[in-house]
């Protein structure tokens, strides 16, 4: 189906330790994470705390009965980015310019350098092409999932190779070509572990809340933790309700837009063909309609709050309360604890 | 003898759904003929809209294969524009899927993907606003938006029209209508189908409601094809229909009410006047009443 991919409710229903947690003690649990995270990061080389955030995370993953094939393929890209970000930032000087280690400096000719650089670039510019033959085994091997980004990259290879072959092609053959030393600081390490870690911890902690919690379970904890601001004459239960209906209504919406992306089709409007205003012009009658069918149920939806007597001013109250737990209190008293140890020298 | 415009063979779909493969269709072998008006009924959840997206093409079969006028659905490679032209489909609450400023325009976007002359869009448009009962002088200038529901449901209706298509599928045309506009959208249909000769295909959970129509109806129950038959056949099986769901139209209840109270009332009374014809030329109605 059409609409099905899209990854609106991440959340896996499962039935494990961290699932049964409230709402409340997950959000808790996060917004406590921050500021002892920051703290943390002031002290340089007091490794405790990271010790204690892996043990956590690790803890938790295994705890939510998620398995670890999902969190990796959320979480890959990050990773990836860091290790891009590594080259640049281990060599950083402003922290601790104190040398760690330094690789190179590499001495080698320009001659040399250019045949390097040649025979890469048409190792990756055959890898490339080979992609796009005609040819049915390479073909296959090319549609497999973890082979597509490939081509990409070497694409992106060739074209770098070009730039240098470019840049460095007027020097004589001979000349000696110095790379490097590349010089990798402790401040470059430092930064690059605890801020590598404390990202991928809280990205992972927050993703593991959106998927063990039901978006339902979510927003209820979130207004019952606001709650203490309707002293201060602020909306927090017209915001629970917008968005509980909102949440309410997005399987609603998916379902009419496939329904009527269905209709268009049938009258010939494929937003897959067509010139480029045709396009447009399918996503018209795609919105439209929609935005149409939209404010019509959200002016049935105000009838029908008014006739069961919802008022704005009211005060509502959940039809299930949830209460804390006795492990509720345990996960947060612990948590607290090891987290506050972590922090004594 | 001609061709079928439909021809299933062992059609199955699958739906899966992360945790559990269903099927929604299983083993349909049917045959539509040309020109016919065949009604698909059967409860809800039966697979009926499923069905019925295989034949222009919106789903493909998961098993089996949907010729439809010679088109195999199922092959990679098929063109499903050209199609989608030759089958125009109706979805439930068709009126939701009018979206242009004026009932003209609306009813010219199908016509207008085909890329068609001006002159050529204009007289279709003309055509099939008249056949739907709003001629354009009246109703062309206007918003879809301000018509009556049933208006627009004709107007979707139009739309579909004038692609001149040689199938017509409606999933379900006349829901949420009222008693009146009801038979009047069935009457543009039938006019439809005079005036363009073309076949129908009909989705239905009320067999009432279709029988005046429908030359043959195709039941289903839990997305396999369970009975078929012209309606005259279907509708003396009371007690099978019921089997499925389904209930025969009050008339055929009541006959065959009466037979099973002794009363020979032949087996091919189908209609309110063959059973009044009937009643005149026998004597017991005086014993009756």
């Amino acid at each position: 189906m059409l609409f099905r991919n899209i990854p609106v409710g991440t959340y896996i229903p499962r039935d494990s330790l961290f699932h049964n947690l409230q709402a409340r003690t997950k959000l808790l649990i996060l917004v406590w994470l921050v500021p002892w995270l920051i703290v943390a990061n002031h002290r340089e080389w007091h490794f405790l705390p990271y010790i204690v955030l892996v043990a956590l995370i690790s803890f938790i993953i295994a705890f939510s009965a998620i398995p670890l094939r999902e969190v990796w393929r959320r979480t890959w890209l990050i990773v990836l980015l860091f290790a891009l970000t590594a080259i640049p930032l281990l060599s950083a000087t402003d922290e601790d310019p104190k040398r760690l280690t330094a690789l190179g400096p590499l001495v080698t000719t320009y001659g040399l350098a250019r045949i390097v650089l040649l025979v890469g670039a048409a190792l990756f510019a055959v890898v490339f092409l080979s992609s796009r033959l005609p040819v049915a085994a390479l073909r296959t091997f090319w549609r497999r999932r973890g082979i597509r980004w490939l081509r990409i990259v070497s694409l992106l290879l060739v074209l770098a190779a070009c730039v240098t072959l470019w840049l460095i092609g007027s020097n004589p053959g001979a000349q000696a070509l110095s790379i490097g030393p590349y010089v990798i600081t402790y401040g470059g390490v430092w930064t690059l572990l605890s801020g590598f870690l404390v990202l991928l911890a809280l990205l992972i902690f927050s993703m593991l809340l959106t998927m063990t919690t039901s978006p339902v379970a979510m927003i209820e904890g979130l207004t019952m933790l606001l709650a203490p601001l309707r002293r201060l004459k602020l909306p927090v239960d017209d915001f629970a309700l917008m968005s509980l209906l909102a949440l309410r209504f997005i399987p609603t919406l998916l379902e009419e837009a496939e329904q009527l992306y269905k209709a268009q089709a049938s009258r010939g409007a494929d937003l897959t063909s067509g010139t480029i205003r045709e396009r447009f012009q399918s996503l018209s009658m795609l919105f439209v309609p929609l935005v149409q069918g939209s404010l019509r149920r959200a002016a049935d939806l105000a009838v029908a709050l008014e006739a069961r007597g919802y008022e704005v001013e009211g005060h509502q109250t959940p039809l299930h309360e949830s209460t804390f737990a006795t492990m509720d209190y345990v996960v947060m008293g612990g948590i607290f604890v090891v987290t506050v140890v972590s922090l004594l020298p | 003898m001609i061709e079928p415009i439909i021809i299933t063979h062992h059609l199955s779909h699958m739906y899966s759904s992360g945790h559990s493969d269903k099927f929604a269709v299983e083993d349909v072998n049917l045959e539509i003929a040309r020109g016919s008006c065949a009604a698909i009924i059967g409860v809800t959840g039966s697979g009926k809209s499923t069905l019925i997206q295989h034949f222009n093409g919106l789903l493909r079969p998961t098993a089996g294969t949907v010729l439809v006028d010679g088109i195999d659905v199922g092959a990679s490679g098929v063109d499903l524009r050209i199609l989608r032209q030759r089958v125009g489909m109706l979805f439930q609450f068709p009126e939701a899927q009018l979206f242009e400023r004026t009932v003209f325009a609306d009813v010219a976007f199908g016509p207008r993907r085909m890329r068609l002359g001006r002159h050529e869009i204009r007289t279709r448009v003309l055509t099939a606003l008249e056949t739907v009962g709003l001629p354009h002088q009246e109703y062309g200038a206007r918003s879809p938006f301000e018509l009556s529901g049933g208006q627009r449901r004709r107007v979707a209706l139009a739309g579909v029209l004038a692609m001149l298509p040689r199938l017509l599928i409606l999933d379900e045309p006349t829901v949420g209508l009222d008693a009146d506009a009801r038979s009047e959208f069935y009457m543009y249909l039938r006019r439809a189908q005079r005036l363009q000769g073309v076949t129908i295909v009909l989705v239905s959970h009320d067999m009432t409601e279709v029988a005046s129509l429908a030359d043959r109806l195709f039941v289903l129950h839990n997305g396999r094809l369970v009975m078929q038959g012209p309606p005259r056949s279907l509708f003396s099986e009371g007690e099978r229909l019921r089997q499925w769901g389904l209930a025969a139209p009050p008339l055929s209840e009541l006959l065959s009410l009466l037979r099973k109270g002794g009363l020979a009332v032949p087996l091919d009374i189908f209609t309110l006047d063959e059973a009044f014809t009937w009643l005149r030329s026998e004597a017991p109605i005086p014993r009756l009443f």
